[in-house]
Parts: C-alpha cells; sequence; structure tokens
C-alpha cells in the first residue's frame, strides 16, 4: 500500500505532460483572486469614502436645517451711529456661528463679515449654542424713521431675516 | 434512467474556466458589497435626514402653537428697577418656557432685559407676578411716568408682547388722594448692627410682620406723582406713626438720612422728590431730627396687629405741602 502511494506521488512529479496548462491555469486563478481581492478592497475603499462624505453633508444639511435665530430686539443708536442686534438662538444646532450681516433699504446695501458675537453679559463668543442669547453691534449710519432690512448669514449657510425701523 | 442532482463528474475534473467562475463570484460580491453597504448607508442617512425635518416641522409646529395671553400689565420704577406687574396665561395646547424679559422705556430710548427668568409653563397655567413677585429690569434714569414697551421670549423664539391695560392712571389717583403715591409692596424694616447704624440696609426685610419690642427702623418708597409736576421736598416733621390703643404703646419713628453703609446722620437734611421720581424714605428717629437728637426706638412688646400711618411734611413747589397716607397693617410677633 505504501509502496504504490510513493509510485504515484513520484509518478506525478516526474510526468510532464501538460505542465504548461496548470501551471498557466494556477496563474491565472492567482491573477484573477489577486486581482479581485484588489477591485473588491478599491470598492470598499472608494465607498467608505463616499458614505464619509455622504454621512458629512446629510449631517452638515441636518444641522443646517435645524439652525433657528430669532431677532430678539434691534436697537439703534443714532447718537453713536451703532446699531445693536439681539439674537436667541431657539433651534436644535449648537455652535451657531454668524459669517455675514447684511443691512439694506431696498436700492442700498451694506455686508459687514466681521461680526463680534457676545453673550449678554458682554462676553465675546464665537457662536450660540441652543437656547444661548447674544448680541453684535454694527457700526452704521442710519437715517432716522425708515424701514431697513437685516439678513445674518451663519456659517452653515442658513439665512434670517427681519426689519425694524430706525 | 435517472438523472444525476449534481452535475456530471467531467464538470469538477475540467479545470478549464475556473478563472472565469472565481471572476464571476468576485463580482457578484463586489454587487453585493455595494448594495449592502452604498445603498442601505445612503437610505439610512436619508431615513435620518427625514427624521431630522420632521423635528424640524414639529418645533415649528409647537412654535406656532404657542399661545400666552399677558393681562394687567403695570410699570413702576424704584431706583432704575422697572417692577413688570402682569398676570400670563397659557393658553395654547404646549407648554412654554418664559427666558427673558424686555422693557423699552420709549420716552428715554433706554432698554434693559432680565434673562434669568425661566418660567415654566404647562399648558392652562396662570402666573400672577404682582407686589413682591413683580419681574424687575434695570433701565437707568427710568421714570414711573415714562411709556414703556416690554415682551417675554420664549425658548421657542416667541415673543409675546405685553399689552399695558390701565383703567385709571396713577396721575389721577394720586390728585385724588395726594401728590406721593406708596410702592405698597417695597415696605422693609431695619435691625441695628449698633446704636445708629442699620445692619441689612438698604436691603432689609421685606413685609408686614415685623419683631415686637426691638429696634427697628422702617423703609419706604414714594414716588411723586404730582399732576402739576412740582417737586415736593419732604421735612424732618415726617413720621411714620403707630398709634397706641390699650395694652399696645404708639411709636412714632421720624424721618432720617441714611449713609449708604447703613450709618444713620445724626441730623437731617430735606429730601426731595422730583416730578416722577422715586425714593426710599427712611424712619428710624424717637425724635424729629430737626427739634432733637437722633435716638432709636423699640417696637411695641406685645403680639398684635397694629395700624400705622404716614406723616409726611414739607413743600410742594413754592407751597407748603402736608400728606397723611393710610398706611400698612404690622403684625407684631
Amino acid at each position: 500500500m505504501e509502496i504504490r502511494l510513493t509510485r504515484k506521488v513520484r509518478r506525478l512529479f516526474l510526468d510532464r505532460r501538460a505542465v504548461n496548462v496548470v501551471v498557466s491555469n494556477l496563474i491565472l486563478v492567482g491573477a484573477v483572486i489577486a486581482l479581485g481581492f484588489s477591485v473588491l478592497s478599491w470598492t470598499y475603499s472608494r465607498s467608505s469614502t463616499f458614505n464619509t462624505e455622504y454621512a458629512n453633508l446629510v449631517e452638515a444639511n441636518s444641522e443646517r436645517m435645524k439652525e433657528k435665530l430669532v431677532f430678539e430686539y434691534i436697537f439703534y443708536n443714532a447718537s453713536e451711529n451703532e446699531l445693536t442686534v439681539y439674537l436667541i438662538n431657539c433651534g436644535e444646532s449648537n455652535d451657531v456661528s454668524l459669517a455675514n450681516v447684511y443691512l439694506s433699504n431696498g436700492s442700498w446695501l451694506q455686508s459687514f463679515s466681521d461680526i463680534e458675537l457676545r453673550f449678554l453679559n458682554g462676553t465675546l463668543t464665537e457662536s450660540l449654542d441652543i437656547g444661548e442669547e447674544g448680541y453684535f453691534k454694527l457700526s452704521v449710519s442710519l437715517v432716522a424713521d425708515t424701514s431697513y432690512s437685516i439678513r445674518i448669514v451663519t456659517e452653515r449657510g442658513r439665512l434670517f431675516d427681519t426689519t425694524f425701523i430706525t | 434512467m435517472t438523472r444525476p442532482l449534481l452535475p456530471n463528474k467531467k464538470v469538477w475534473k475540467n479545470s478549464k474556466g475556473v478563472s472565469g467562475i472565481i471572476a464571476a463570484i468576485f463580482l457578484v460580491l463586489i454587487v453585493f458589497f455595494l448594495y449592502a453597504n452604498v445603498f442601505t448607508f445612503i437610505l439610512t442617512q436619508n431615513t435620518s435626514y427625514q427624521e431630522v425635518l420632521s423635528e424640524v416641522n414639529q418645533r415649528d409646529i409647537d412654535r406656532s402653537d404657542e399661545k400666552i395671553t399677558v393681562s394687567n400689565v403695570n410699570y413702576t420704577v424704584v431706583e432704575d428697577q422697572v417692577r413688570v406687574e402682569a398676570q400670563v396665561k397659557n393658553n395654547g395646547p404646549v407648554s412654554v418656557q418664559i427666558v427673558t424679559l424686555w422693557v423699552v422705556d420709549t420716552t428715554i430710548q433706554k432698554y434693559g432685559y432680565n434673562d434669568t427668568l425661566n418660567i415654566s409653563m404647562k399648558s392652562g397655567d396662570n402666573l400672577v407676578f404682582m407686589g413682591l413677585n413683580a419681574l424687575t429690569v434695570t433701565i437707568e434714569d427710568s421714570n414711573s411716568l415714562d411709556v414703556f414697551t416690554s415682551w417675554f421670549v420664549t425658548d421657542r423664539g416667541n415673543l409675546i408682547p405685553l399689552e399695558k391695560e390701565r383703567g385709571i392712571t396713577v396721575a389721577h389717583l394720586a390728585k385724588g388722594i395726594g401728590s406721593l403715591a406708596l410702592e405698597f409692596y417695597e415696605f422693609r424694616y431695619f435691625t441695628y448692627e449698633s446704636t445708629q447704624k442699620l445692619g441689612n440696609y438698604p436691603d432689609g426685610t421685606i413685609g408686614f410682620d415685623v419683631p415686637k419690642n426691638e429696634y427697628v427702623a422702617f423703609g419706604c418708597y414714594l414716588t411723586n406723582l404730582d399732576p402739576a409736576k412740582q417737586t415736593i421736598i419732604i421735612d424732618s416733621h415726617s413720621l411714620f406713626w403707630q398709634p397706641g390703643r390699650p395694652g399696645v404703646s404708639e411709636g412714632s419713628w421720624f424721618i432720617v438720612n441714611v449713609n449708604a453703609d447703613g450709618t444713620i446722620r445724626g441730623t437731617y437734611s430735606s429730601i426731595s422728590l422730583e416730578y416722577g421720581e422715586t425714593k426710599m424714605l427712611v424712619f428710624a428717629s424717637q425724635n424729629d431730627l430737626g427739634l432733637g437728637s437722633f435716638s432709636r426706638l423699640r417696637t411695641a412688646n406685645v403680639v398684635t396687629t397694629v395700624a400705622t400711618f404716614l406723616l409726611l411734611h414739607g413743600t410742594i413747589g413754592s407751597n407748603a405741602y402736608a400728606q397723611n397716607i393710610p398706611f400698612v397693617s404690622l403684625f407684631y410677633y
């Protein structure tokens, strides 16, 4: 029995017929497996990147949708040419910061980008969390008894508008 | 002859096309993976975005459902503190959290706010902010006779205006009973730290229950509501009088000047009240300081309720002025 097995193994190694076909098949199978795994891993990596980007996009949109700023009071100090705008973050997004403020009265428009946002106690802050109130001041000369529009653009791109009369 | 369920042995033995099969398996795996990973992920993300939209919509609905009515609004000013009295009712179906009260004095174009309210109101709740419970906002140089506008801010971002409803103006009332009006809920008494120094000045103890047989001084806020808008001067003959009756000794606390640290001055200089101005007057001396020297006075040594009166004396404009204000009742305990 043992002798028969040894003979068979020896014949397998000594038999030179069709070796080329076996080797080429092995190479082809190996190549296909290697290529398959690389494509699979590439797909995984691409889909992970896509998922991450999509998740970030959805989260950013969600946070933007949940932002809500309400104008509590707008006061214009004519003697100091200073407009004070009081806000409350009554949305469901934290870290609401202001990117730009636009002031207009129909034909005229002025933009402000360097906004110093402060809490009601005067402390400087970058953003308002949920339920927090704050204000910013704009140095601007306005005409008395005139209607103006103010637009706030947040860092996430949400717009909030109101009008007031000086 | 029955057909074998498994493919012929030749299929398994034939190694040709194996790579194609493996490639097909990989292709299926990739498609399945893409479907499972990307498609289901997008589906989950879209679902969560829809949930956010629903939350935002629900919040907007809740916001529009807030219905607060404010009635019986009245404003008084005591030393730059605007006291806002109002009755607030939540008539809406949702609970409301009031976070800030804004008050604008449109007469002097100044404003103030109180952002420490945090008043929670369930549906149907009715809160009364009167007297000691009045809401306060600091506005410098404000006056009781100024015109005020005010509003509440809720945590959902609603602004609720406080509309003033006043049947009788304070000025007309003052004309009927005298030009000085008392801030009833600001009445207070002080105890002594030493023989001529008040211990808890200027806060005192607000209320109408006073310890018996105790050296005390009394403080009350008066507002000049003279319709002719004249200045009133209060002289040293003004006093806080508690009449006696059988078993209860009489007491007279004359007006005094008090330093910021609570020290009572030995002499009295007249106090003036401009039109619309509110000041706290302190009554502490057993003697009229225009006629005698300061000495403090005890309350009656009996547990009882007593009547008290403010007897004010001085000038209004260039004329003499005197007014007796039927004052508060006190309980000695």
